[in-house]
């Protein structure tokens, strides 16, 4: 079947070369900010984010953190399956297709930040009904990948089913559905993105709490090692929900290498 | 009175693009007997695809009439008639999703045909082919060849009257066509199933089957059907050797070529 070794040889590559290159970058980045004398004020070496994060996380940042994934997961967890009932309701009619698709962009391409002052006048500053903003601004990208994966169904698929006197429900369930699963990922993994921009953009300008609301208020505190601990937290919340999503695709999307 | 199995009158496809209309089949009348084996032969690929599909109730006709089993279908094609009808397409179409035993399943999953017995016809259907062993394997990770037999296998594994094959060879090197269109006698033969099969290897045509209906070019039109009237026990390697082979072998290709 597979070459064993070929494949063991290709998951080290892929895990250690971004490793090495994180190491050069790392290794450059303390180098040039000591080597340079550059203030701490403007850009710290890494060395000093790292142990000014650590020493202040438990205190200033966790609790951050929390309200941030809390955010992102809340909102994710309704605009994954909100995205894909509509598209598949949208897939059905020609009409509401058409005429939908063009406000789906709309609502894709404006970045929810202008909106948030809009979000706040109407739901306050509270930030329990933030996840809101994120089910917006994601529910489109997760519907506009989903419905194209839906409509490009391959015609000899359909053809099949239809030589079986297939029901319309039963050739989505078993046909279009599994067939348009590559894109729902795909649309899943940018609605990921999506989501911790969105959920930053929130925090930054309704405030406290969360750790976008925390890298604006260490800024105004001119503490820059934690304006850059928590731009490192928040880059890994966003890859560790990234990363799930893909390990999860690349269980269920066995069909195509 | 040998049973007709397949009756059609005039039956004709026209399909209308953008651009223009365009006539893929134009009276077809033929009558297709119970238990035969016929070959579909012709030039351009446009025509004969469409009657197959029309016969299979996966293209409407757009002219004509048609009876499967003595019922009506060229406006409305029952789904009792689908159950008793097999296809296997020019490109196997099989669901890369799905493994070999779940792409068995998938008509019966549709006709609500499962039960206790299910997993023993899906084995029955695809040692017939022999893939017995490939059942947990997906078609990604299967060669052309064996993506054809399995296309064999779920045209039949609901037990089906009639046969319907567009060009099951068409991807497959020659040594491979051979072995396979042995085993489509021997199976003819085992099932005692009614097989039609598009195909555009003159050889094969007078190896497997009974009757040849000669296809002239675009529109799709009856030119000739020729009788194969050579016995069952010699449809074997050696038939290349008899005279009459080679009479008919003549007579088809320079009908084909016309």
């Amino acid at each position: 079947m597979k070459a064993k070794k070929g494949v063991h040889k290709k998951k080290q590559k892929n895990i250690l070369a971004p490793l090495v290159v994180l190491g050069i970058i790392l290794v450059v980045w303390e180098a040039s900010t000591r080597l340079f004398n550059i203030p701490r004020t403007i850009f710290p070496p890494i060395s000093s984010i790292i142990i000014q994060t650590i020493d202040n996380f438990a205190v200033n940042i966790w609790s951050h953190v929390l309200v941030t994934i809390r955010t992102v997961l809340l909102g994710m967890v309704i605009a994954i399956p909100l995205g894909v009932l509509l598209a598949a309701v949208f897939s059905q009619f020609k009409v509401l297709r058409y005429g939908m698709t063009p406000i789906v962009l709309i609502l894709v391409v404006t970045p929810m930040i202008t909106l948030v002052p809009l979000f706040m006048l109407w739901m306050g500053f509270d930030y329990g009904p933030r996840f809101i903003v994120v089910v917006v601004q994601c529910t489109p990208i997760i519907l506009l990948n989903t419905l194209t994966g839906f409509c490009q169904t391959s015609s000899k698929y359909l053809e099949l089913m239809k030589g079986y006197g297939s029901s319309k429900l039963k050739t989505f369930v078993k046909v279009v559905f599994p067939n348009a699963l590559p894109q729902v990922f795909t649309g899943i993994k940018l609605g990921c993105i999506f989501s911790t921009i969105a959920t930053t953009s929130i925090e930054m300008v309704a405030g406290q709490p969360g750790l976008g609301y925390r890298v604006t208020y260490f800024s105004g505190q001119i503490q820059t090692e934690l304006v850059f601990g928590c731009i490192i937290c928040i880059a890994s919340i966003g890859l560790l929900l990234y990363t799930l999503i893909s390990i999860i695709e690349k269980r269920v999307v066995t069909w195509i290498q | 009175m040998k049973k007709i199995i397949v009756s059609t009158d005039k039956l004709s496809k026209t399909y209308f693009t953008k651009e223009e209309d365009f006539m893929a089949v134009q009276d077809f009348s033929v009558d297709i007997y119970d238990k035969e084996f016929i070959c579909i032969m012709g030039p351009c690929s446009c025509g004969k695809s469409a009657i197959l599909k029309m016969i299979g109730g996966i293209e409407e006709p757009t002219g004509g009439a048609m009876k499967i089993n003595g019922i009506s279908c060229e406006k409305k094609f029952p789904l009792e008639l689908r159950k008793k009808i097999g296809f296997m397409y020019q490109n196997e179409n099989l669901l890369p999703w799905r493994t070999v035993e779940k792409n068995l399943r998938l008509p019966l999953e549709i006709f609500r045909d499962i039960d206790k017995n299910t997993p023993q016809r899906i084995n029955d259907v695809l040692k017939m082919v022999g893939l017995a062993d490939y059942k947990e394997v997906t078609p990604i990770e299967l060669s052309g060849g064996m993506k054809q037999r399995v296309g064999i296998a779920r045209a039949m594994v609901y037990d089906p009257d009639l046969v319907l094959m567009d060009q099951p060879f068409g991807k497959l090197d020659a040594i491979t066509r051979k072995m396979l269109a042995f085993d489509f006698i021997n199976i003819w033969q085992k099932t005692q199933k009614t097989f039609v099969m598009i195909t555009n290897s003159v050889d094969e045509a007078i190896l497997c089957s009974n009757r040849v209906i000669i296809l002239s070019g675009c529109p799709a039109q009856v030119n000739k059907i020729v009788d194969i009237n050579i016995p069952i026990e010699q449809r074997n390697a050696e038939i290349e050797l008899l005279p009459e082979y080679q009479k008919i072998r003549k007579e088809i290709q320079s009908l084909v070529r016309s």
